[in-house]
């Protein structure tokens, strides 16, 4: 192979791994080219290590790499291997949608199995953290996995950041504050500076989505909801469908029976449409500047389903991406394959949103305590 | 001489890794579950090329002071107290030099005449702000101080970044280090670093803890056990001259703690559990 195709080759490969979300740049590029020609016996093998370190940044990245190496270098061998693994993964997709389908209720003797005490303990708990709650149509199974999801909430209590900050009395004195402080004694000691570490939780605003399109997936994410806003005092939440409202008493009820009973008593916080864009447009308009601060971090619940114009959400969105410190969006359709009907939303939101996390099981939601900038 | 005599047993993507991390003159982040052999990479490494091992263990609230450097006040102060008896005249550049100045890890590292190996351990644990402090370092292999100006490394460090996940590290960092994913050794791997840590284990015993362990990740553990924990459990049982699984069921199950190190992952392996992972392994 000349040269200029080499790097023709390896050019195409970097914009391949580009579509698939890896981030090359022009640093990796040369970093490629160079330890390959590096190489004194060429060899696919040692070829692969090497793109593979240089080109992924994590797990998910290290693990999917095998499969885009082969598409692009053995499309043809990868076309059969593909057949091959499809079927594999037809199979086991298979099989784990049947135990799905078995919490679900469709078999109702594996259903039981299931809940009966043979089987409680953690092999279940993951079988229903894992399960789509769409799919979890038997009340214990439900009841298990929303208690799952308000204890995972809760988790972020200990994701806490450390902050220093100067005080007059403490334990540990602060050299360089002291002797700043003390300039004008000639850097006698006079008035020490103590420095006290404390921990902060990250400030949390949620916006849910409580419209009738997201009916499957509240009594899941209602928990979880309730959970994040227990975890700190200074989190907030509300509510929207045409409108907004503020529920964060709601949510800090006690009992679960007592939040159910006053969510289920205001009926003006269940209509069917969905605006999001108007709904966000209220909450800048009217919360936003007594409610954030510059280290909020805003979690959107819905599946995105909305009337509004997709350029009015952008509008909206961007808003209140600069006032912010993150915006999450926690979207349940995520999970279940393609969207089709809201990608238009979507997209408009891509850009002001930092991270599209689905939400459809506990085991997504998991995930996104991980994904909180602390 | 490669890793292997240095008693550190890699496969080959991590041997590639490290010749690529030496070649480009790049950090490397090594990703992985906790006791898959993260930090001891470092350790080997820094035994392979005979130089020195410069450890920054991080933590939450992590800061300059502690990882770069800082100005010896008490010093300083002396300092300036003997030159206005002596009627000196005080100059700022003389307090601001290099004889006031403290050293901590990441400032001996680039200072040292031959590269060491600089292993910056649990990076995730610590905060956004030292991750910021951290890029000039990685990607030039310089350190600015304000007061005093940039300092250029003598000789380019081999750094080891590690980290276990438990927090989403910036793209600004990965951008500035190759990746290498750490996953739980083969069982044939796995066999040989036992071999290696335990010279006099029975070939019969060691095949069995290595299909009994992997047998036991397979299970929905809290804290999978890893090969530091594998080492401790062969030991335990060579001490107790187990040269059989099966034959010694009870003994088994009391130095389970060396695998099980959550009281709910003990309780999931019942006896029942227990005699069915001996059963897979032998």
């Amino acid at each position: 192979m000349s040269e200029v195709c080499f790097k023709e080759k390896i050019s195409g490969f970097a914009h391949h791994l580009r579509e698939n979300g890896h981030i090359i740049g022009i640093k990796e590029l040369t970093d490629i080219i160079d330890s390959i020609a590096n190489l004194e016996q060429p060899d696919e093998k040692i070829s692969r290590h090497y793109l593979r370190t240089i080109c992924c940044r994590n797990k998910q990245e290290w693990h999917q790499f095998d499969d885009l190496f082969d598409k692009f270098w053995h499309p043809k061998t990868k076309n059969q291997s593909t057949n091959e693994s499809s079927t594999t993964d037809t199979s086991s997709r298979r099989k784990a949608q049947e135990s799905i389908s078995g919490i679900a209720g469709t078999s109702t003797s594996q259903c039981e199995s299931l809940t009966s005490n043979e089987h409680r303990g953690a092999g279940k708990q993951n079988t229903i953290a894992k399960a789509d709650f769409r799919f979890l149509n038997d009340t214990h199974a439900m009841r298990e996995a929303e208690d799952l999801a308000e204890k995972l909430a809760i988790r972020l209590k200990s994701r806490t950041r450390t902050h220093k900050k100067i005080c007059m009395k403490g334990k540990n004195m602060d050299v360089r504050h002291t002797l700043r402080k003390n300039l004008s004694n000639g850097g006698i000691p006079i008035k020490p500076a103590y420095a006290v570490k404390y921990k902060k939780p990250p400030h949390l605003v949620l916006l849910h989505d409580v419209s009738h399109s997201m009916s499957w997936n509240n009594p899941l994410l209602f928990r979880f909801a309730r959970g994040l806003i227990h975890a700190c005092s200074k989190n907030e939440a509300f509510v929207f469908h045409t409108k907004l409202f503020c529920v964060t008493d709601l949510y800090r009820e006690k009992s679960i029976k007592q939040m159910r009973d006053k969510l289920e008593s205001k009926n003006h916080l269940w209509l069917g449409g969905t605006c999001i864009a108007e709904s966000i447009r209220q909450f800048n308009l009217n919360h936003a500047k007594k409610v954030l601060k510059h280290d909020s971090i805003i979690v959107i619940i819905s599946d995105g389903f909305d009337t509004d114009k997709p350029e009015d959400l952008a509008l909206q969105l961007k808003n209140l991406n600069s006032r912010s410190k993150q915006i999450l969006w926690l979207n349940p359709a995520l999970g279940r394959g393609p969207i089709k009907s809201n990608s238009h939303n979507i997209a408009a939101a891509q850009p002001y949103v930092d991270h599209f996390l689905p939400a459809h099981s506990v085991d997504a939601l998991r995930n996104v305590i991980y994904k909180i900038k602390l | 001489m490669n890793l292997n005599d240095v008693g550190y047993i890699p496969d080959k993507k991590l041997v590639t890794s490290l010749d690529l991390m030496s070649q480009l003159n790049r950090p490397l982040l090594i990703e992985g579950e906790a006791g898959v052999g993260k930090t001891a990479v470092a350790i080997a490494l820094a035994k392979l090329h005979d130089c020195n091992l410069i450890r920054l263990q991080c933590y939450e609230g992590l800061d300059i002071q502690s990882s770069i450097y800082e100005w010896n006040y008490s010093k300083q102060l002396l300092w300036i107290n003997l030159q206005k008896e002596n009627n000196n005249q005080l100059e700022l550049k003389e307090i601001f030099s290099e004889e006031f100045l403290l050293e901590r890890p990441l400032l001996q590292a680039i200072k040292e005449d031959n590269p060491p190996v600089l292993l910056i351990d649990e990076v995730d644990r610590a905060d956004e702000a030292f991750e910021a402090y951290l890029l000039e370092l990685l990607s030039e292999f310089q350190i600015s101080i304000p007061e005093l100006g940039t300092i250029k490394a003598k000789s380019i460090p081999y750094v080891i970044l590690t980290s276990n996940g438990t927090r989403e590290l910036s793209d600004a960092l990965r951008r500035r280090c190759l990746f290498h994913y750490l996953d739980y050794p083969e069982p044939e791997r796995e066999f040989s670093i036992i071999e290696q840590s335990i010279p006099n284990i029975n070939s019969q015993i060691n095949q069995q803890i290595v299909n009994f362990v992997h047998a036991l990740r397979k299970q929905d553990l809290n804290k999978p056990p890893g090969i530091a924990e594998t080492i401790d459990w062969s030991t335990a049982l060579t001490g107790l001259y187990i040269n059989d699984l099966l034959e010694a069921k009870e003994q088994v199950s009391t130095t389970l703690s060396c695998l099980l190190k959550t009281r709910e992952d003990q309780q999931k392996i019942n006896d029942g559990e227990l005699l069915k992972l001996i059963n897979i392994a032998v």
